[in-house]
Formats: C-alpha cells, sequence, structure tokens
C-alpha cells in the first residue's frame, strides 16, 4: 500500500509540484472517462484515438502499471483492421447495445440509482446528485441530456471539486466508491469490444487506490 | 479533441503518486458541467397510493427508454436510399429534435409528393395515453388529415396495410407503439415487408422491436410524464377533469402533442393542429 503514498523530492518546492502535478492528472483523467461514458466516440474521436492526440494520450497512461491492462484493452479494440468508419459504427453499436437500452434488459445503466436500488432510474440518487449540483452552483450541459446521477456527470463533478482543492471531493469519491466498483464490474464481464470494459479498469484502478489512501488517512488523493 | 499535446515529459513515475507524464494534456470536448443559470428541481420519485401501482413506474424509469431522437447512420448519410441491411442492428446516431423533425417532415413530404399519401402507412398500436388529449390514434389522424401527407391506418384491418406493402404500394411506415413488424402470425413475412419499405418511422417511449428497426426513433414521454384531461362519465359526458403529470418528461422526450406540433409546423398546418393551444 506504501507505493502508492510515496512521492520523490529533494525539496518542499519539489514535493509541492509534484502535488499539484498528480492533481492536475487526476483531474485529466477523471475528465477524459467521463467524456468515455457520455456518448459513443463520433469519426474524429476515432481517428484521434488511432493516429492523433487521444492516440498519444492512451500511449501515456498505459506507462502507468495500473492501468496498462485497460489500456490495452481499449487499444485492442481499435482494431487496426477495420477502417475509421466502420470502427465509429461498431463503436456505436456497441455503446447502444452496453448503455443505452436499444438491446434490453442486457443493458449497463450508467447510473447511480440503477445499482443502488430496484433498477429503477430517476431515484433517489438522482435527486441527491442534482441537489450536489446546486450547492457547488453548476448544471449539467446543455447537450448531455441526462439524469444528475449519471457517471459521466459524477466524474466530472468529481473532477471540478479535486481542481478547485475542494474538501468536498472526498464525499464525492466515497459515493462514487459505493456503486460505480459494480458497474465497472459488469462492464468488464459485458463489453465484448473491449472498448469501455478497458476504460472501467482504469476506473476501477483510480477507485481502487484512493480507497486504499482513504483508508490510510489521506485527504483524498493526495497524501496528508 | 484536445489541444496542447507536445512538451509532456514522460516519466516513469505513476500517474497515482505524483508522475507528471500527462500535465501537458489538453480537455476532452466540452465540459459536461457548466456553471449554473438557473436553480434545478429537486423532483424525487412519486408516492403510489398502493405498492400495486409502483410496478407502472418499473416501465417509467426503466433503463429501456428511448432517450433522446436518433436516427439510423446509413440513413441520416445517405437518406431513403441507404441501404437496409443494417436496419436492426442498433447503428443509431443521436441527432437534435430539429433534425430528427426536419428529416421526418421531409421524407413525409417527398413519399406523399412522389407516390402519394397512400403510400405513407401510419398508425398507432400500444402507448395509449390514460386521457383524453395524448390519445395517439386522434392526434395522429389530426395531423395525417390536417397535411394530408398520409391516411392515417388505425382503424385499418390489420392485414390490409401489409397487402398493400406486399404489391409494393406502401413507402414510408410511420407508427406509434411498439410491435408492428412482428406482430402477426406470420413473422418473417411482417419483417420482410418492413424490410422492404424506403423509411421506417417509430415514436416511442421504450425501445420496442419496432424502434429497434426503425429508420428515425422519436422518444415519447408516457402518461406519467403530461398533462391530460379525462371525461369522467363516459357516457353521459357530464364532466371533465384534469390529469396533472407526475413528473417532468426524462431525458429528450416529448409528448406525441408536441411532436405532431411540431411536424405539422413544418407541413404548414401549425395554427391549424394546435389552434394556439399548448
Amino acid at each position: 500500500m506504501n507505493e502508492t503514498l510515496r512521492f520523490e523530492a529533494s525539496s518542499r518546492e519539489q514535493l509541492a509540484q509534484q502535488f499539484e502535478d498528480s492533481r492536475r492528472n487526476r483531474v485529466l483523467c477523471l475528465e477524459w472517462l467521463a467524456s468515455v461514458f457520455a456518448a459513443p466516440p463520433g469519426y474524429d474521436t476515432v481517428v484521434s484515438y488511432r493516429s492523433c492526440e487521444l492516440a498519444l494520450w492512451l500511449d501515456q497512461l498505459a506507462l502507468d502499471p495500473a492501468f496498462s491492462a485497460g489500456i490495452a484493452r481499449m487499444q485492442a479494440a481499435l482494431d487496426p483492421a477495420l477502417d475509421d468508419d466502420t470502427l465509429t459504427a461498431r463503436l456505436g453499436i456497441g455503446f447502444g447495445r452496453l448503455f443505452s437500452g436499444i438491446r434490453g434488459r442486457d443493458c449497463i445503466p450508467p447510473y447511480e440509482s440503477a445499482f443502488r436500488g430496484d433498477g429503477r432510474l430517476f431515484q433517489v440518487p438522482t435527486a441527491e446528485m442534482e441537489a450536489l449540483l446546486v450547492v457547488h452552483n453548476v448544471v449539467i450541459a446543455g447537450g448531455l441530456a441526462e439524469p444528475a446521477d449519471h457517471l459521466s456527470v459524477e466524474l466530472a463533478l468529481l473532477a471540478r471539486l479535486i481542481a478547485a482543492d475542494h474538501p468536498a471531493a472526498r464525499d464525492l469519491q466515497l459515493r462514487i466508491a459505493r456503486w460505480v466498483p459494480d458497474f465497472c464490474d459488469t462492464c468488464i464481464a459485458r463489453d465484448r469490444l473491449g472498448f469501455w470494459a478497458g476504460a472501467a479498469m482504469v476506473l476501477e484502478a483510480i477507485i481502487d487506490h484512493d480507497a486504499r489512501l482513504m483508508q490510510a488517512g489521506a485527504r483524498y488523493f493526495i497524501p496528508a | 479533441m484536445t489541444s496542447g499535446i507536445g512538451g509532456a515529459a514522460l516519466s516513469g513515475h505513476s500517474l497515482l503518486n505524483g508522475g507528471v507524464a500527462l500535465v501537458a494534456l489538453g480537455g476532452f470536448g466540452p465540459p459536461l458541467l457548466v456553471a449554473a443559470a438557473r436553480a434545478t428541481s429537486g423532483e424525487g420519485a412519486p408516492r403510489m397510493p398502493s405498492d400495486r401501482h409502483g410496478a407502472a413506474f418499473d416501465a417509467v424509469y426503466a433503463p429501456t427508454r428511448i432517450k433522446h431522437p436518433m436516427v439510423r447512420r446509413a440513413y441520416l448519410e445517405q437518406g431513403a436510399g441507404a441501404e437496409r441491411g443494417s436496419r436492426g442492428k442498433g447503428d443509431f446516431v443521436r441527432v437534435s429534435w430539429e433534425r430528427a423533425l426536419d428529416l421526418v417532415a421531409a421524407e413525409l413530404r417527398r413519399v406523399a409528393g412522389v407516390h402519394g399519401s397512400a403510400a405513407v402507412f401510419s398508425g398507432a398500436d400500444g402507448g395509449e395515453s390514460r386521457g383524453q388529449l395524448h390519445g395517439r390514434p386522434r392526434l395522429l389522424r389530426r395531423l395525417m388529415s390536417l397535411t394530408g401527407v398520409a391516411v392515417a391506418a388505425c382503424d385499418a384491418p390489420r392485414a390490409a396495410p401489409w397487402d398493400a406493402a406486399e404489391a409494393g404500394e406502401i413507402k414510408l411506415a410511420y407508427w406509434l407503439g411498439g410491435l408492428l413488424p412482428v406482430a402477426g402470425a406470420d413473422r418473417n413475412r411482417l419483417l420482410r415487408l418492413w424490410r422492404s419499405l424506403e423509411t421506417c418511422i417509430v415514436q416511442d417511449s421504450h425501445w420496442t422491436p419496432a424502434a429497434r428497426r426503425a429508420d428515425i426513433v422519436l422518444p415519447t414521454t408516457t402518461s406519467w410524464e403530461r398533462d391530460d384531461i379525462e371525461c369522467v362519465d363516459d357516457e353521459a359526458g357530464r364532466s371533465l377533469r384534469p390529469i396533472k403529470r407526475l413528473i417532468a418528461p426524462l431525458f429528450e422526450s416529448r409528448s406525441d402533442h408536441a411532436i405532431f406540433a411540431a411536424l405539422a409546423e413544418r407541413l404548414g398546418k401549425g395554427q391549424a393542429f394546435t389552434e394556439s393551444r399548448s
């Protein structure tokens, strides 16, 4: 467990810089994961994942041993044998099958309500997250049209709180840790393409890391 | 999608314990959260007088609700002449309501103009409203009769439109409710005829077999999400009572009335359809 708490620095300034870098990395990761689970990648995003900025992003994430298996699964899903159009369509179908309910009851609803109750959407967690968004003076961007307990909304809010070094980040991390691991496990088991299964592995690694830090008494992801 | 790549110092440090590998990367698309311009409601789940009634909300709050207007990818790119092999495969693209309604109105106008209104097969099958205003057959007849783009088939014998489709006379199906392509003794025949149509439009609240096989899917509210009016004594018609909605429309769903009003507007009959009433 200790390895997750180790920062290597020879001076107070270097240590402070590493804390700041760590926080910025976490914010980027959460924003990226929020985008991955919000919608299927469009054509331009698919091209980027294969050969542009997002390809570099995946390569850099893969350098981290905690993420390498998940990233490898995502990269395998970007099948080079398919052209960009075909891959975009395949991922669109996969997203609809997994998260949009098109294929019926086998879908994995990316909502806290679905995992903390009897399977219905728009339950108490939705109202709680709506209240939380009000507290932090944000609303869901108009184009998303999803309830407030959507995974991407919770991750986006957490990224925002961590970026602001807000103490409420810890409570939201605890909230996410209560249902997202189940979501991730289901996603890893059911996603035959592997794109979202890989992202779920990365997300699970982050949640697991934070849980161990909290057990060690850390203030969210930064060692106390 | 991202910007600012370059100069990112790669490092063997773990991202989780203070590595610096990613700090130079940019964001990931538009933000999902924006500064609040208004207060959001904290609407919770409605209370039901009986536990049995709660079953209704299993449907209302089901993960299989249609969330957004969707168009089959090939149809979106190539129109009615697109290949039909991907119908039913789930290859949909989310579009805005404006885009979806423009597509539907243009296609209704095209088919009626080229082949005549008899080539549009429209009807309702299920998802009936608990009130009078949102009765689907009534709304559909009103739209089609005012605009003249189709003869509403709500009251036609179930086999008649399929016979017409078999003869190649039906080019477009506009259906409210979910079972059309599979509701019959000879499902293979119905599916074959469904595949023969140039355009399939389904307006429904859930991903039913018809919605999955459609080219354009329009998400509708359930009765719980819209105001309506009911006649207390149906025979004598002595009084009317309001049926207030219990919850706001979920996701991007709209009432059938709102959808038809928007289509009527695009087909030049908006005022006639709504008579300035919501």
